[in-house]
């Protein structure tokens, strides 16, 4: 047995030397959530990618300021975009153009921002090393917020407080920072992986709505369920120097509408009508339409009504493929529309 | 440049450095990966916490062994992490007796390609290819991957039998169709 054992590690050891394709585009994903170069002088920290933005509803004029550091070199650019009031709701939407942020290709995406297929919040708040010419009327507030937030009432209006991290303790450039990442490793699921920004011999403390979870450097953690959380790190150094922040991380699937492929109005109990919304994840029906086989419409709806399997005089329909138009809106509103058969059976 | 050095011009920023160490690894790290998790989309995923948190993590590199074979050991751990996660790692603690493997699938392994190895193993089910990569590639004892998968040591015996067995099955199956 033992020698059979053997034999198959034999047979393959030479997997563990093979070599896969890897696609291109990984690197600028890894690359862009690493720390760079650290600052040479006490003036400037090197931020991977600072981007300020402003709470979605908050009606904010002004400059915002993106600092990157472009890939591969250590100099700082800054780009300055101006926004007008009211502030766009998503955080990267309007207010920082893709072409200001690095190479990475971070796009506006509904469920925030993306950086290829990864969402990455960043929690940075050292002001003291944004430019001066920050707005006049209202000072800029550092937000982790989520692009779906005019659905969230606590955003509308004024800036939610607690959403602020700006009063937390701010370090000096060169002390000891807390400063942290969070990526979303797969939209459809609510992992998310955390990671100092500028990791350093330190002890770390991690805690998940005030519950302490690891004090490992870099935090891999699965919410249990849809909601937002407030992850915080705390950092001493062996010295004594300690800082801490803390981010509130928006854990959310992202959207999918899904048309069910049959229903049977028998009056079973069981699908007893034809229910995009129940079989979709995170969507909002908006306008439903059904057509029959010779193509003529038997029913059309807002999605707050249901197709039964009737006609508009209450007549069931006969069994068939049907053909279904669903349009909807995702969690931060932006549109989503599918078509498909439906098969009537009864 | 050693590992060791390599590895301190990382730890101080230096980009060049990184994707040094991500070109020379990327290929062999992505056959980790998919070995582990059988499917590209979650192999890709893996990858990128894999070397993120490597590259966040090299302070701990020591030099003691080659470069490579530290992040290898990262990718693995993020790999089990993951499927832990997923809830795709999953032992029953009852012990099953073993199933002798018959002769003869051997010279067919012979045959294939790495490639196909590859394939093979990643079509297998997630249940025991965790065990069946520790123990078969990566070279672990059954007793030291019991302990990394909380496991134990006879729970990690019949789960690599188990891999066994599907491999003779998968391999017949080939043959029939060959």
């Amino acid at each position: 047995m033992k020698n059979t054992d053997q034999h198959i590690r034999e047979l393959f050891k030479d997997l563990a030397h093979h070599e896969s394709e890897v696609n291109p585009a990984l690197w600028n994903q890894i690359q862009s959530a690493l720390p760079a170069a650290a600052a040479t002088t006490a003036t400037t920290t090197w931020l991977a990618a600072k981007v300020w933005w402003i709470a979605a509803g908050a009606a904010v004029a002004g400059t915002i300021t993106v600092a990157l550091l472009t890939a591969g070199d250590k100099e700082e650019k800054r780009t300055e975009v101006k926004t007008t009031a009211p502030a766009v709701q998503a955080p990267f939407g309007e207010t920082a153009p893709r072409e200001t942020l690095q190479e990475s290709d971070i796009q506006a995406d509904n469920e925030g921002l993306v950086v290829g297929r990864d969402t990455f919040i960043y929690a940075s708040d050292d002001q003291e090393n944004e430019p001066v010419n920050t707005p006049q009327d209202e000072p800029l507030k550092s937000v982790v917020t989520a692009p779906e937030s005019h659905e969230d009432p606590e955003n509308q209006g004024d800036v939610p407080e607690k959403k602020l991290i700006d009063d937390m303790p701010q370090a000096e450039p060169e002390e000891v920072t807390a400063e942290f990442n969070a990526v979303q490793v797969n939209q459809n699921q609510l992992r998310f992986f955390f990671f100092p920004q500028f990791p350093e011999e330190a002890e770390y403390r991690w805690l998940i709505n005030g519950q302490e979870i690891s004090s490992d450097m870099t935090l891999s953690y699965t919410f249990p369920e849809e909601g937002v959380y407030e992850v915080k790190l705390l950092i001493t150094t062996d010295s004594g120097d300690l800082d801490t922040r803390s981010m509130q991380v928006q854990a959310w699937l992202a959207s999918q509408l899904v048309l069910p492929t049959i229903f049977t109005p028998n009056a079973d109990a069981k699908n007893e009508f034809f229910d995009p919304a129940s079989a979709s994840r995170n969507v909002t029906i908006r306008y439903m339409a059904v057509f029959d086989p010779a193509g003529k419409r038997v029913f059309e709806s807002d999605g707050t009504r249901l197709w039964d399997g009737n006609d508009a005089f209450g007549n069931p329909l006969p069994a068939g493929t049907y053909k279904a138009v669903v349009k909807a809106t995702d969690r931060s509103g932006q549109p989503l529309a599918k078509t498909g058969n439906l098969l009537l059976a009864r | 440049m050693t590992d060791l050095e390599l590895a301190k011009a990382c730890i101080a920023g230096n980009r060049t450095a990184q994707k040094t160490v991500y070109d020379r690894n990327a290929r062999g790290m992505m056959t980790v990966c998919m070995r582990y998790t059988g499917n590209r989309m979650e192999a890709e995923d893996v990858f990128q916490e894999g070397f993120v948190k490597a590259f966040n993590n090299m302070h701990q590199y020591n030099g003691a062994g080659p470069l490579g074979g530290w992040l290898r050991m990262i990718m693995v751990n993020t790999a089990i992490n993951h499927l832990r996660a997923t809830k795709k790692l999953k032992y029953s603690q009852e012990l099953e007796v073993a199933e002798r493997l018959a002769g003869g699938e051997e010279s067919a392994l012979q045959r294939m390609a790495n490639q196909d190895l590859l394939e093979l193993v990643s079509r297998m089910p997630d249940g025991y290819r965790t065990v069946f990569n520790l123990f078969a590639i990566e070279g672990f004892a059954h007793k030291e991957i019991g302990e990394q998968l909380g496991i134990s040591e006879n729970t990690s015996k019949t789960q690599f039998l188990k891999a066994r067995n599907w491999l003779k099955k998968q391999l017949e199956l080939s043959d029939k169709h060959a």
